[in-house]
């Protein structure tokens, strides 16, 4: 005898029309299984007998005003592809289009050109503060240089007078 | 159980629209029971189903006539109904949806009728699918398939598996056979 998982398969199969005798053999036997069956059974006799519903009377009428409203779409466009003024037209919006794209290509250069200028007057703005204070700094470097030297001549100045100084004391 | 729509698909393709209402006429039952058991919406079956139309009709000329018509009407509808569950995440109100309309379609109906509807709503929307293309339009499993866009052994794995959650969903429902 089969098994109960084979006897499913084959009550899947008996649902198709190839009922065989190893499953009635199987049903005999096995009342788990004879309720599956008389459960599956019944599912496929409902969904047999399930009436087809139908759309609305006035559904065929709605999809064929679709239809037309869509062939006269269609057909209103390819009328004005064809029309020698709609093309006319659509060229002078081209060329229109074009002008105005130059025209703001122009005003973006211009603008590029202001930004470029704003920016050389910033970068040389940095280097004349780079300036001022390296300028500073070497000032004040010089400074204190000049002063040590200052200093040192006005020690030895000193340093001398004071030995003529004594010198003459002397 | 297919009609000959190629008469009628030529006249379209050669310019008689209104020949399109004898196509809409031989398959509004099956685009719209298919949209309305995945959507379980009355009104938006509709909306899908003359959305199914209305892309039939704009890609006639990419219709390949060696393929039965409505099988390529039907996967229209279902590709379109899946999306538009995908997008709304439609699934919960579906299933809510397929009571309500049980109560407002078939108040005259057998039990059996409302029954089903509810079962339905408690399957995935392919399996659901799946189990409408079998019991409702009579495909075979390869023929699912190629609507579905699934292997013909995936969709006998499915269908068995939509039985099976319906037999067990019946039962939980007290209504045994």
């Amino acid at each position: 005898m089969i098994s109960c998982e084979e006897a499913l398969e084959k009550m899947l199969e008996a649902l198709e029309g190839s009922q065989t005798p190893e499953l009635l053999d199987h049903l005999a036997g096995c009342e788990s299984c004879l309720a599956q069956w008389r459960r599956l059974e019944a599912v496929h006799a409902l969904l047999e007998s399930a009436p087809a519903l139908n759309p609305s009377p006035e559904f065929k009428a709605k999809v064929m005003a679709a239809v037309r409203r869509e062939v006269a779409l269609k057909r209103a466009i390819k009328a004005l592809v064809a029309s020698p003024l709609v093309f006319f037209a659509a060229a002078a919006l081209a060329i229109g289009l074009v002008a105005l794209a130059l025209r703001l290509w122009d005003l973006l250069l211009a603008f590029r050109i202001l930004l470029e200028m704003a920016l050389s007057w910033l970068w040389r703005l940095k280097w004349l503060v780079k300036l001022a204070l390296e300028v500073l700094l070497v000032s004040s470097r010089l400074t204190f240089y000049f002063a040590l030297v200052w200093l040192m001549l006005l020690a030895v100045f000193a340093k001398f007078v004071k030995r003529e100084v004594q010198n003459e004391v002397a | 159980m297919e009609e000959d729509l190629s008469p009628a698909i030529r006249k379209v393709l050669s310019g008689e629209i209104e020949a399109f209402s004898e196509i809409v006429e031989a398959c509004q039952g099956a685009v719209y029971n298919l949209a309305f058991r995945l959507l379980g919406d009355p009104a938006e079956a509709e909306d899908i189903a003359q959305e199914a139309f209305l892309r039939a009709f704009k890609n006639l000329s990419f219709y390949d006539s060696k393929r039965p018509f409505l099988r390529w009407l039907l996967a229209i509808t279902y590709n379109l109904s899946m999306d538009y569950l995908r997008r709304r995440s439609r699934e919960i109100r579906a299933v809510k949806a397929f009571s309500a309309l049980a109560d407002r379609q078939n108040r005259n109906s057998e039990p059996s009728a409302m029954e089903m509807q509810e079962l339905l709503g408690r399957l995935d929307a392919v399996d659901r699918a799946i189990v409408v293309l079998k019991y409702w339009h009579g495909f075979s499993l390869k023929e699912i398939g190629e609507i579905v866009g699934l292997g013909e052994g995936v969709v006998k794995v499915k269908l068995h598996r939509a039985r099976l959650r319906l037999a067990d969903e019946l039962e939980k429902g007290g209504r045994r056979p």
